[in-house]
C-alpha cells in the first residue's frame, strides 16, 4: 500500500517514488531484474512456459503495486517475495510446482551448462517446495536469511532449516564431501 | 558452517549466476511471451465490465460536474467519459433530483453504441474474426473495453532479430499489459500478437472504446520473419469514442466516491483515477483505481486506503462474487484482503462493497473495533447519500 504504513520515512519514500522520479526509472529498474526473475522462476517451477508466465505475473503485480515498495534499494527482495508467493499460488492452482518426476519438461535455455549447473538442476526438483524456494531466494536472489523469512512468511529458524536441508541435498549432488 | 558447506555454497552461487546469465541470453533471444491473464478476478471484472444493465442511473448534475464530460449520443463524435477523466475540481453538490434513466436505444447491452457516425460498430469477437477474413486494409469500427493498468510497466525489448526491427508491433505499442475484452462476458486477454496500439498516438486509458482499426497493414513487412503475424494483427488507428453517460460508473460515480470519502474522513485525499495514479494496494479488481494523495514526510492517517469503481453494481458482484456488500460483508473474515504490520502497529485491509464501488478500509487487526464499525457504517451512509442525492 503506497505510503499507508504510518512511518514517516516510508511514506516519504513511496511518495517520492511515485512523484519525483521519472516513471521510466521504474520500468528500467524492473526490466533490470527480469533475468534473475526468470532464472528464479525456472528454478522454482522447472517448466519453461510456467516460468515465463510467472515472471510476467510477478512484473505485472510489481508494476501495479510499485507504490508499496518503501525502499527502492530493496527492489529485488520485494520482487522475489512477490514471485515466491505467486509460485506457491501456482502450485496450489495447477500442482506443477511439486512435479518432481523425471518427466519434468526440459528447460530450453542456452546450450552448454557446466556440471554444477546440471547438478543444480537435478537437485532442485528433489527439494521440498519451501526448501527450494528458500535456496533460490538466498543463493540466487541474494536475500539474507531474515529477508527470506519475511518473503516466505516463516521464521528465521525455519528458514535456516530449509537452507540447511537444501545445502545438504546439493552437496550430495555436487559430491562435495 | 564447515569448509565443505562454504565450498558447496560457493558452487551453488556460481551455478545460479550461470543460470541467471542464461536467462539473460534467453530473454534477448525470446522475450517474454503473451499470456491470457489467469486471474479469475480479472476475468470476472471484464465479464462484468461488459454487462452494463439496461437501466443506467446517473445524476445529470454529477455528470455535468466532471470535466470533459458530455452526455452525447453515440453519433456525436469523441467524448471523454468519467472512465477517462481526472478529478473533479470541486466536490459535487448533492441534489435531491432523482437520477434520470438513460436511453439505451442503439446500444449494446454493455452501453457501447451499435453505430458511430452512421457506421456499424462490431464487437471485439467479430473484429478478431476479421483477422482471418479481411482481404485488405479496409478500416472498420469495433467496440470493446480496454483495461490499461495504471503504473509503470516493463515492456521487454523485442529486437533480438535484426531483420525484424519492428516486432514492437507484436510486443509493444500498448506494451503487454493492455487488455481488450472480447465481448460481454468474454474472456479478457493480453492482446500481444493480436492487436497493436503502436500507431495510435493518443492516450490509452481504462474504459469503453470504439476503435477505428484495420488488418492486412502493408507495413507488416517491417516485421521481417514475423510478417505473417503482423499481417493478421488488428492495427488500431484511432479511438473515436471513449464512453459517455451510459457507460460511466453507476450508480456511484468518481465524484460521489470522492465526496463521500472526504465527508467521513477529511484526510482521505483520494485521487481520481488517471494514468499517473500508482496502484495503492486497493486493486482487488481492475476497475478505476483511486489512491490516496500522499505527501512526502507526512503520515497518512485516514482509514480509507483506496477505492475501486466498476461500471455497475452487477459488475462489482461479478468481480467479487464471494463478498457481501455493506458493513456486514466488510466484517466477514473473507473481506480482509491482507494485513500489514509495522513498528507503529498493524492493520487489516477490509473490502467494503457498496453498489459498484469497493473501498479498502484499514481496520484493527483481527476483530474490528467499535470505531472501525462506526467508520464503516458512516462510510456506507455517506455513499448511499451521494447515490440518492440526499
Amino acid at each position: 500500500m503506497s505510503g499507508l504504513e504510518p512511518v514517516q520515512s516510508a511514506a516519504a519514500t513511496s511518495a517520492d517514488l511515485a512523484r519525483d522520479k521519472p516513471a521510466v526509472d521504474f520500468g528500467a529498474a524492473l526490466e533490470g531484474q527480469t533475468s534473475i526473475l526468470l532464472a528464479s522462476a525456472r528454478a522454482l517451477l522447472r517448466n519453461e512456459a510456467d516460468a515465463r508466465d510467472l515472471v510476467q505475473i510477478t512484473l505485472e503485480i510489481a508494476s501495479r503495486r510499485i507504490g508499496e515498495l518503501r525502499d527502492p534499494l530493496a527492489l529485488r527482495p520485494w520482487l522475489m517475495a512477490i514471485q515466491v508467493r505467486e509460485a506457491f499460488r501456482f502450485r496450489r492452482r495447477i500442482e506443477r510446482f511439486v512435479r518432481l518426476s523425471p518427466a519434468v519438461e526440459e528447460l530450453q535455455s542456452s546450450p552448454g551448462p557446466d556440471s554444477d549447473v546440471i547438478a543444480l538442476r537435478a537437485a532442485l526438483p528433489t527439494l521440498p517446495p519451501r526448501a527450494r524456494a528458500a535456496v533460490v531466494l538466498h543463493y540466487l536472489g541474494g536475500l539474507s536469511v531474515a529477508e527470506v523469512a519475511r518473503a516466505m512468511n516463516i521464521s528465521e529458524n525455519t528458514t535456516k532449516g530449509h537452507l540447511k536441508a537444501g545445502l545438504a541435498r546439493l552437496r550430495e549432488e555436487f559430491r562435495d564431501d | 558452517m564447515t569448509d565443505g558447506d562454504d565450498r558447496t555454497e560457493s558452487r551453488i552461487r556460481a551455478a545460479f549466476l550461470e543460470e541467471r546469465r542464461r536467462a539473460e541470453t534467453d530473454l534477448r533471444l525470446e522475450p517474454l511471451p503473451a499470456r491470457a491473464r489467469p486471474r479469475s478476478r480479472f476475468l470476472a471484472r471484464l465479464a462484468a465490465a461488459a454487462v452494463i444493465v439496461v437501466v443506467v442511473v446517473a445524476t445529470a448534475g454529477v455528470i455535468g460536474s466532471l470535466p470533459g464530460r458530455t452526455s452525447t449520443g453515440p453519433s456525436d463524435g469523441p467524448t471523454a467519459s468519467s472512465m477517462r477523466t481526472t478529478a473533479p475540481s470541486v466536490a459535487p453538490t448533492p441534489t435531491a433530483v432523482p437520477r434520470p434513466t438513460i436511453d439505451m436505444t442503439g446500444r449494446y447491452p454493455d452501453g457501447i453504441p451499435t453505430t458511430f457516425d452512421g457506421q456499424p460498430v462490431i464487437r471485439w469477437d467479430a473484429a478478431l474474426a476479421m483477422r482471418d477474413t479481411a482481404k485488405d486494409a479496409t478500416q472498420f469500427l469495433t467496440g470493446a473495453w480496454l483495461t490499461i493498468p495504471v503504473g509503470v510497466f516493463m515492456c521487454p525489448a523485442s529486437h533480438a532479430d535484426p531483420s525484424a526491427p519492428s516486432t514492437t508491433w507484436i510486443d509493444n505499442g500498448g506494451c503487454q499489459f493492455n487488455y481488450v475484452s472480447v465481448d460481454a462476458g468474454g474472456q479478457l486477454a493480453i492482446q500481444r500478437a493480436v492487436t497493436t496500439f503502436r500507431f495510435y498516438k493518443g492516450t490509452l486509458t481504462t474504459g469503453p472504446a470504439i476503435m477505428r482499426v484495420h488488418t492486412r497493414d502493408p507495413r507488416a513487412t517491417q516485421c521481417g520473419y514475423q510478417k505473417a503475424i503482423c499481417d493478421k494483427m488488428i492495427v488500431v488507428d484511432d479511438i473515436v469514442w471513449s464512453g459517455d453517460a451510459v457507460t460511466d460508473p453507476h450508480p456511484l460515480s468518481v465524484a460521489d466516491v470522492l465526496a463521500a470519502t472526504t465527508q467521513v474522513s477529511q484526510t482521505s485525499g483520494l485521487r481520481a483515477p488517471g494514468p499517473a495514479v500508482f496502484g495503492c494496494g486497493a486493486d482487488a479488481i481492475d476497475g478505476l483505481i483511486m489512491c490516496p494523495q500522499m505527501e512526502p514526510g507526512v503520515q497518512y492517517t485516514s482509514p480509507v486506503a483506496g477505492a475501486v469503481l466498476l461500471p455497475s453494481t452487477e459488475a462489482m458482484a461479478r468481480a467479487l462474487p464471494t463478498l457481501e456488500p455493506g458493513v456486514d460483508g466488510a466484517l466477514m473474515p473473507s473481506a480482509v484482503s491482507r494485513s500489514q504490520g509495522g513498528s507503529f502497529g498493524g492493520w487489516d485491509y477490509r473490502q467494503l462493497v457498496v453498489d459498484n464501488v469497493m473501498i479498502e478500509v484499514r481496520t484493527s487487526v483481527g476483530r474490528p473495533s467499535e470505531s472501525d464499525l462506526a467508520f464503516l457504517t458512516r462510510l456506507v451512509a455517506a455513499l448511499k447519500a451521494q447515490e440518492t442525492g440526499s
